[in-house]
């Protein structure tokens, strides 16, 4: 079991704040019930996160309640699948994704970010969401790290903003 | 401390103030006459990563920004300098062999003679960086990131499976020294073009040499820019990146910096090589100048200001290029139109009166050596020239100037000197004087660049 923060209380900030009470249903649960699976050697619950410039900190709050939005409707819909990975989930999963835009869409709403380190770490999860829907959708119930790793990341990030 | 920090407060303020003020240049500063430029080249040179390019009829994704007419309209607006005509004909995708030899196209010599190129044929300054599409860099970068189209689109094609058409050593020594070298582009084309005009073989070196000989005139100036490290050195990333970075793989990002060194050092040969010491050519690492000395402003770099795309799709500026990705943004190209600026405004300023700056004067200085460390507190001691786009500021008792100083390392673009005397008899002309003083900070522009502070306590003009 690897040792982790708890990422609970900035979330439930942010949630509060920002989200529909759809966010707790379905994020709690997963933060709960989550796997230990990761990456062989990096903890993405407990891996430092880049430091924010100070003057990219407001920025970067408002784009989150601006256009950047839909990330966090990308996070709150592929969370659940760290949880549960069925092929019926993840084509579920793969109809709330399209209802937000597909990966090239979401892709530039990351790129629109005013900080490159969240750009990229939203780049690398909708990637690895992608590969690992991809093969979910056929009938694979393997994890691979990498999804977990980066989407785990990315909504430690979105939570860091209201710290 | 608290003196010296007001001090350095007030030097700095009045430096960053002058480079806003048009400067008052007197004749004989600047080269005479017009200054004919061509700013040419591919993609690197023609602005593709610039916000907006490559929209409509700009199908070679040209922008004022990049560093050629960057650098040029900084020397005139700030310089005094008379640029004319200012032919622009870098274009994205360009191979070498397109400067003379079109492949769907007019050639880029073709272009930059319907847009007013001296009937001479020749120029004062001719500005490019060519050889990263001969080598296929864009094709190989960009095999190394696909994106898919929907959420089940991924075809198993995991960060760093596809980067495995980087081109070769070989492959470089091939393009800056083997004539008979040919790029698979052209085999793709199906044109078996070669570098110099009417098709003739030529490696890069080859092309420098014909430029030199054929498109500069007697005080003209071959400028060749290099290629910039795309991604940090994969030991700089966080860990928080995991395996990858803009969806290239740490192995990946790696091979493709070991080649762009090996690419840098071999085209700054080149160059030398074409030149043969003749004086009529600059080589502007921008592997160098983006790496900063170790503070890389390549993407994935660790909290330092990007001066280069990470991917992109483009369609936040209504272009839909991906092509954007990789390419230096509005600030590399800034920062490279102001080292290019400075080099030229030494390159090309007219020797100084033999009256006030006797030849035999500089030759019995002592040698200079510089700090160890430089850093606050140590000691400082170099040649040093006031730098483009500044001209010294004079307060009621001290004099502060912008400099370039020799064998400071590159990652300070400046030293911002301040001495106790304002009757400093500094002119345009004057050249080199040793500074010799303390450092006593280091400042930080928004840009990222760095500067060296300097209170001296000795200016010795020779």
């Amino acid at each position: 079991m690897k040792a982790r923060t708890d990422p609970l209380a900035p979330i439930r900030r942010w949630s509060t704040r920002l989200l529909s009470s759809a966010w707790l249903a379905l994020v709690v649960p997963v933060v709960l019930l989550a796997s230990c699976q990761g990456t062989d050697s990096i903890d993405p619950y407990t891996v430092e996160l880049p430091q924010t410039k100070a003057d990219i900190g407001a920025p970067l709050t408002d784009y989150f309640e601006g256009e950047g939005g839909a990330i966090i409707s990308y996070v709150n819909a592929a969370a659940p699948l760290i949880d549960e990975s069925t092929a019926e989930r993840c084509a579920g999963v793969v109809e709330e994704l399209n209802r937000l835009g597909g990966p090239r869409e979401l892709a530039d709403l990351a790129s629109r970010a005013p900080d490159p380190a969240t750009t990229d770490m939203a780049l690398a999860s909708i990637a690895a969401t992608t590969e690992y829907l991809t093969e979910c959708v056929k009938g694979s119930d393997e994890l691979p790290d990498a999804f977990e790793f980066h989407l785990v990341v990315l909504w430690r990030q979105i939570a860091e903003m209201q710290r | 401390m608290r003196s010296t920090r007001l001090i350095v407060g007030l030097v700095v303020a009045g430096l960053l103030g002058v480079v806003a003020i048009s400067q008052s240049v007197e004749a004989g500063d600047i080269p005479k006459g017009d200054v004919s430029w061509l700013a040419t080249g591919d993609s690197y040179s023609s602005g593709e990563g610039i916000a907006g390019t490559g929209i409509g009829d700009d199908v070679c994704a040209r922008s004022d920004l990049a560093y050629g007419p960057n650098a040029a309209g900084l020397l005139e607006q700030q310089r005094g300098w008379s640029i004319d005509p200012l032919v622009f004909s870098a274009c994205t995708g360009a191979l070498a062999s397109d400067m003379f030899n079109g492949r769907t196209r007019d050639s880029l010599w073709q272009q930059s003679q319907a847009m007013g190129a001296p009937a001479s044929g020749r120029f004062d300054v001719i500005t490019l960086s060519f050889g990263g599409n001969d080598l296929g860099f864009g094709d190989a970068i960009n095999d190394c990131v696909v994106f898919p189209d929907g959420w089940t689109d991924f075809s198993g094609i995991a960060a760093g499976d596809q980067c495995d058409a980087l081109p070769s050593t070989g492959d470089i020594e091939g393009i800056l020294s083997d004539p008979s070298w040919t790029s698979s582009l052209h085999v793709a084309d199906g044109v078996g073009v070669g570098t110099l005009p009417d098709g003739q073989p030529g490696s890069l070196t080859e092309l420098y040499e014909y430029l030199i000989e054929h498109h500069l005139t007697d005080r003209g100036v071959l400028v060749v820019l290099g290629y910039p490290r795309i991604l940090a050195p994969s030991e700089e990333w966080g860990a928080w990146r995991g395996d990858q970075c803009q969806l290239i793989s740490r192995e990946d990002a790696d091979a493709i910096g070991t080649l762009i060194e090996t690419l840098d050092e071999g085209m700054e040969a080149a160059l030398r090589s074409a030149d043969a010491g003749g004086g009529h050519s600059i080589y502007i690492s921008r592997l160098d100048l983006f790496d900063d000395g170790g503070r890389y402003h390549s993407v994935c770099s660790a909290n330092q200001t990007e001066w280069i795309n990470g991917f992109t799709l483009g369609i936040s500026d209504g272009s839909g290029r991906v092509a954007h990705s990789y390419h230096p943004n509005e600030i590399g190209h800034t920062a490279t139109a102001e080292v290019l600026a400075n080099r030229l405004d030494v390159q090309l300023r007219p020797p100084p009166p033999t009256t006030i700056a006797p030849p035999s004067a500089t030759t019995t200085q002592p040698p200079i050596q510089g700090g160890t460390t430089w850093d606050i507190g140590e000691s400082f001691a170099a040649e040093c020239v006031v730098a483009w786009p500044t001209a010294p500021v004079y307060t009621s008792n001290a004099i502060q100037m912008r400099m370039s100083c020799l064998g400071v390392p590159s990652q300070f673009l400046f030293v911002d000197v301040a001495y106790g005397d304002p009757n400093l008899p500094m002119a345009p002309n004057t050249g080199y004087v040793v500074v010799r003083g303390t450092i006593v900070d280091i400042a930080e522009s928004s840009y990222g660049f760095r500067t060296l502070v300097v209170i001296a306590d000795d200016v010795v003009i020779p």
